[in-house]
């Protein structure tokens, strides 16, 4: 009764070992693993923000760790000096046993949580990640002039705002005309005139689209100058959609 | 009583040495803090534009910026004067000539150049500029009426331009090879001596020309009809100067509203006003410096 009684507490005391630890930090890996893959910038951050200090704290853990995990081995592996009865050998092979049978299981419960969030991860990255956006070769403009730009997107399905930011080259050198220059950007949504936004020469700009969106368009305006003369060159860069 | 004495032999000398060790090594860190310390920020308006400051200004800009018997005159100048009751600073006028408007305020030789300088994409490669104060555009200078309204007139032509002035970059722009002349007064002679057809820059200042009792009797005239580019003119800066800028562009604004259309009638008489006064809403942003860019706010 009494050896019963011990095995399943040596049980208890092993899985709750195993797993307090490992599913945990399995968890916390791949919840780091899904934000690392979405490239999100603060995520980025933190996950090596995290990491550093990890690998900072670790040596100093296992350095700690060690005396309490070196007692403890006695009773991890084979016969230890407690099993002096052939029964008690028995208990303990069929300790092993289960031991090995848990471990298996939770390898293959780790395979199957891996698929599943890998699956999720994709799913996410199709749907909700950021996109890269270009928006062509640079375009001239004199002032008010005008000149309609359309983004290619790469992918779908297109939804959350855009970003870029315009920056602005002077073609004719005597001029004043991309510090003062003000871009007005109207945004064509599916064939629908959006929001003016006015934006400057190396400003970031983020235009709200909708969801599910199936067109979008950009009109933009060359304001904001006194002198006629002014010939700029206008880039979208660092263009995305942020979903 | 000394402090060796309340010590144990034994641990006199270790203790000693290591209170001598950390005297020096103290002392060494205070040196290195001194020596390290960061210059205070230059771009500081209230120390900036206190006590002394030296204006860079060119002496040979009828009606905008002259000098004549130790003293200073024009519209350019009654501006830096306002600056200096406002600010409460002393002004020191530096003569510069037009070409080195820049490169004064590079190497450090003056704080401000209010001097017909005209805001350019270029030049705020090197400097900043607060403003613009006022607004012109460019035409040509002749003698008597040569029948020119357009660049075409030009082509072929010789023509003049004061060197470190924007019309001879706007003039090659323009297919038209200028020669240059280190004044304007130069360019102005060698018109009246029929050696070039033209004098080229800013409207204002050849209008100042052909109005200086100098000229008087050469029927030097500014075709009304011929005009081209725009020139706005700034308060020249050091680069890198965003907060020095924001508050002289504020002072700027006060003083478009206030007192700009009284300087130009006291001093630019021969010269209409129209066109040349800055909306105070329309200024230049201050350059900031890279990477300190800001975001669009949707309207």
């Amino acid at each position: 009764m009494s050896s019963a009684t011990d095995r399943s507490g040596r049980l208890r005391t092993f899985v709750v070992r195993e797993l307090k630890w490992f599913l945990p930090t399995l968890l916390i890996g791949l919840i780091a693993a899904v934000l690392y893959t979405l490239g999100e910038e603060r995520a980025g951050w933190l996950i090596e923000i995290l990491a550093l200090i990890a690998a900072i704290v670790t040596p100093f853990l296992v350095e700690h760790l060690r005396p309490l995990i070196g007692s403890r081995t006695g009773r991890r592996g084979g016969p230890s000096d407690e099993a002096t009865t052939p029964q008690d050998q028995v208990h303990q092979a069929g300790d092993l046993g289960r031991a090995r049978w848990i471990r298996g299981t939770l390898a293959l419960a780790s395979l199957l949580l891996l698929v599943v969030l890998l699956n999720a991860v994709q799913w996410w990255h199709d749907n909700r990640s950021d996109l890269h956006v270009e928006f062509g070769t640079p375009t001239r403009l004199s002032p008010e002039g005008s000149a309609a730009l359309v983004p290619v997107i790469d992918g779908e399905p297109l939804r959350g705002s855009l970003t870029f930011t315009p920056e602005i080259r002077a073609l004719s050198t005597a001029g004043n005309c991309v510090v003062p220059a003000v871009l007005d950007i109207r945004p064509v949504v599916d064939g629908r005139p959006g929001g003016l936004v006015r934006a400057r020469h190396d400003q970031f700009v983020e235009i709200p689209v909708g969801s599910d969106v199936r067109s979008v368009e950009l009109e933009i305006t060359y304001r904001g100058v006194v002198d006629p003369s002014c010939l700029i060159e206008v880039t979208l860069a660092d263009g995305h959609l942020d979903r | 009583m000394k402090i060796s004495s309340i010590l144990p032999r034994p641990v006199r000398r270790p203790v000693s040495a290591a209170l001598v060790g950390v005297l020096v090594t103290g002392a060494a860190v205070a040196c290195s803090i001194g020596g390290t310390a960061p210059e205070p920020n230059p771009d500081d308006p209230a120390r900036y534009l206190s006590g002394t400051v030296a204006i860079g200004i060119n002496p040979e800009q009828p009606g905008l910026s002259e000098y004549d018997n130790g003293t200073w005159t024009g519209f350019d100048v009654a501006f830096a004067h306002w600056l200096e009751r406002e600010i409460g600073f002393e002004a020191s006028f530096v003569s510069i000539p037009l070409d080195q408007r820049e490169s004064r305020l590079v190497n450090k030789n003056v704080k401000l150049v209010i001097s017909t300088f005209s805001i350019t994409d270029t030049r705020r490669e090197q400097i900043d500029f607060a403003g613009p104060y006022f607004l012109d555009s460019q035409g040509i200078l002749t003698q008597g009426d040569q029948e020119i309204e357009d660049f075409d007139s030009l082509r072929g032509k010789s023509v003049c331009v004061p060197s470190g002035s924007t019309s001879a970059e706007r003039l090659r722009e323009m297919g038209i090879a200028p020669a240059e002349e280190p004044s304007l007064e130069r360019c102005v002679q060698r018109v009246v001596d029929g050696e070039v057809l033209a004098v080229s820059t800013d409207r204002v200042v050849l209008e100042g020309a052909a109005a200086a009792p100098q000229w008087a009797g050469y029927d030097l005239q500014v075709p009304k009809n011929f005009r081209y580019g725009r020139d706005a003119y700034g308060i020249g800066l050091p680069n890198n100067f965003p907060k020095t800028c924001a508050f002289l562009t504020e002072k700027i604004k006060k003083f478009i509203l206030d007192e700009w259309q009284p300087k130009f009638d006291q001093n630019l008489k021969f010269a209409s006003a129209d066109d040349r006064m800055p909306d105070v809403n329309g200024l230049d942003p201050c350059e900031q410096p890279t990477g300190a860019a800001g975001a669009s706010t949707p309207r």
